[in-house]
């Protein structure tokens, strides 16, 4: 099972700033210390348009929220079946661990018979997506339920707070923190698995790399094999410059709000 | 009889014993108060009261709006004080001019100005105790269960929220069952002391002191001493 850590999120606009700015200079340190050292791989430095590595990275955008309501509509449903009974979280708990453990690309002959063999590429990205973000979700709101004091469950019982209006007013709310929590975990899954997610057919017969999806996966993978460094840089500082800008305007605010809702 | 236990026992799948032929009956604008030791089937008493649990077995009677003052708050921590005293209407077809009028009553009958909009986690441990019982309050209950709201309080907020209890109970009428692990506070605030303890109801003291009511007084000790007897037999 996850256990989702409650580290202190930060409140201020320039810790806020610091926190999203280390990831970018961590990069480009990187990067640079590679060129230094003379490690880097790549010969030529051809450089796509920018306005092009944007519509990629907007692309696997789509594709990683996509996944993301998929994951969440699964999830929901598949926690409250393990809540409904002791026997059930019995059951469904171990499975959703065994699950959890299994590496995304195990599904590959699921995914290359399904999606592959009719052309569905997008559909298999957004596939491997979801698989990857799925139980990062999943046990978030099952930490986040059986974080729920006995206490607040009896009050709502006793106030008359049942059914839709329970869960609307009592269990969205209290799920909230560790489903932000989750939610940020899943996306940095999402996040990892872009590269292979965006070139999967490239791993059956006859699948080549000029039916790429259009991505910031596909691009970092191509400028690799091209050896084109320009590109495969560009991409690197819009991708990484992106997920911070993201985790500055959406988490770190989504994180700070949902300490409203952390139980003492 | 607004609340009365005929006979009632309560065990959890069967085996793990909670209550046994429990007996007793609470009169109309009561305050009773149920005291023993812990884990010995107070709160069982006060659960099924509330409707948290079913009776195993047994008759019991008691009237459809209870509400309820738990021992840690319970308060939702994403809501305004405000919005908490105000968590039990929605639902009941209420307006929310009503809604809203209803929740003002409570929020300064229990003294509460200047904290409307603050969350649970900016408030003190008497503060909160107070938001919980004009929570409890403003569904206007037949009858209003206090779990030892008291027992995490220094001794000061105690008396405070002592004196507010004993106020709403006069001006409201309402029935209250309290349940205690103090005999002093049983005896300086009840009409009546339901001994329950080794998952049974062992005795029910009347209390008829005058109020206010003074813990040197001699009968005020009496009382206790009585109380005591009983509990550590």
């Amino acid at each position: 099972m996850v256990i989702h850590g409650n580290a202190p999120t930060p409140k201020t606009f320039f810790a806020r700033v610091h926190s999203a700015l280390i990831p970018v200079v961590s990069v480009l340190v990187l990067l640079v210390a590679l060129r230094a050292v003379s490690l880097f791989p790549f010969g030529s430095s051809v450089s796509l348009p920018a306005s092009y590595v944007a519509g990629a990275f907007f692309a696997t955008l789509t594709r990683l929220f996509i996944a993301y309501i998929l994951a969440l509509a699964a999830a929901v449903p598949l926690v409250a079946l393990s809540r409904r009974s002791p026997l059930a979280e019995n059951i469904f708990l171990p499975f959703f661990d065994v699950m959890q453990s299994i590496p995304v690309l195990a599904f590959f002959p699921l995914i290359a018979g399904i999606f592959l063999r009719f052309g569905l590429t997008d559909a298999a990205a957004v596939f491997v997506i979801f698989l990857s973000m799925l139980w990062n979700i999943v046990f978030s709101l099952v930490a986040g339920l059986k974080a729920i004091p006995r206490d607040i469950s009896w009050a709502a019982k006793v106030f008359g707070v049942r059914g839709w209006a329970y869960g609307r007013r009592v269990l969205l709310p209290a799920v909230t923190p560790s489903l932000v929590t989750g939610s940020l975990l899943a996306w940095a899954q999402g996040w990892n698995i872009i590269i292979v997610a965006e070139v999967l057919h490239t791993y059956i017969p006859f699948g080549t790399g000029a039916d790429d999806l259009y991505g910031i996966g596909s691009i970092l993978v191509d400028s690799v094999v091209a050896g084109e460094v320009g590109t495969f840089i560009t991409a690197v500082v819009f991708l990484v410059g992106s997920i911070a800008l993201i985790n500055f305007f959406v988490w770190q605010r989504l994180l700070n709000h949902a300490e409203k809702y952390r139980f003492e | 009889m607004i609340i009365s236990f005929e006979n009632v026992s309560k065990t959890y799948d069967g085996k793990d014993i909670a209550l046994v032929g429990a007996s007793f009956a609470v009169p109309q604008g009561a305050f009773a108060c149920v005291i023993g030791p812990s884990g010995g089937g107070k709160s069982t008493v006060l659960k099924i009261i509330a409707g948290i649990t079913d009776a195993s077995s047994g008759v019991v009677v008691k009237p459809k709006l209870v509400s309820m003052v738990f021992q840690t708050g319970a308060l939702m921590p994403w809501l305004t004080v405000m919005e908490n005293i105000a968590f039990g209407l929605h639902g009941k077809g209420l307006s929310m001019s009503r809604i809203r009028s209803t929740a003002l009553k409570y929020f300064k009958m229990l003294d509460l100005q200047g904290l409307e909009g603050k969350l649970p986690r900016d408030l003190s441990g008497g503060q909160r105790g107070r938001v919980g019982i004009a929570r409890a309050l403003a569904v206007n209950p037949h009858v209003l269960l206090l779990d030892e709201p008291f027992s995490a309080l220094d001794p000061q907020m105690t008396d405070e929220l002592h004196k507010d209890i004993i106020k709403i109970w006069k001006e409201t009428g309402k029935t209250i069952v309290m349940v205690s692990h103090s005999i002093e506070e049983a005896v300086a605030l009840s009409t009546m002391v339901i001994l329950v303890k080794d998952y049974a109801v062992k005795k029910v003291f009347d209390i008829d002191l005058p109020r206010p009511r003074h813990e040197h007084a001699l009968p005020f000790m009496r009382e206790v001493r009585q109380i005591k007897r009983e509990f550590f037999k």
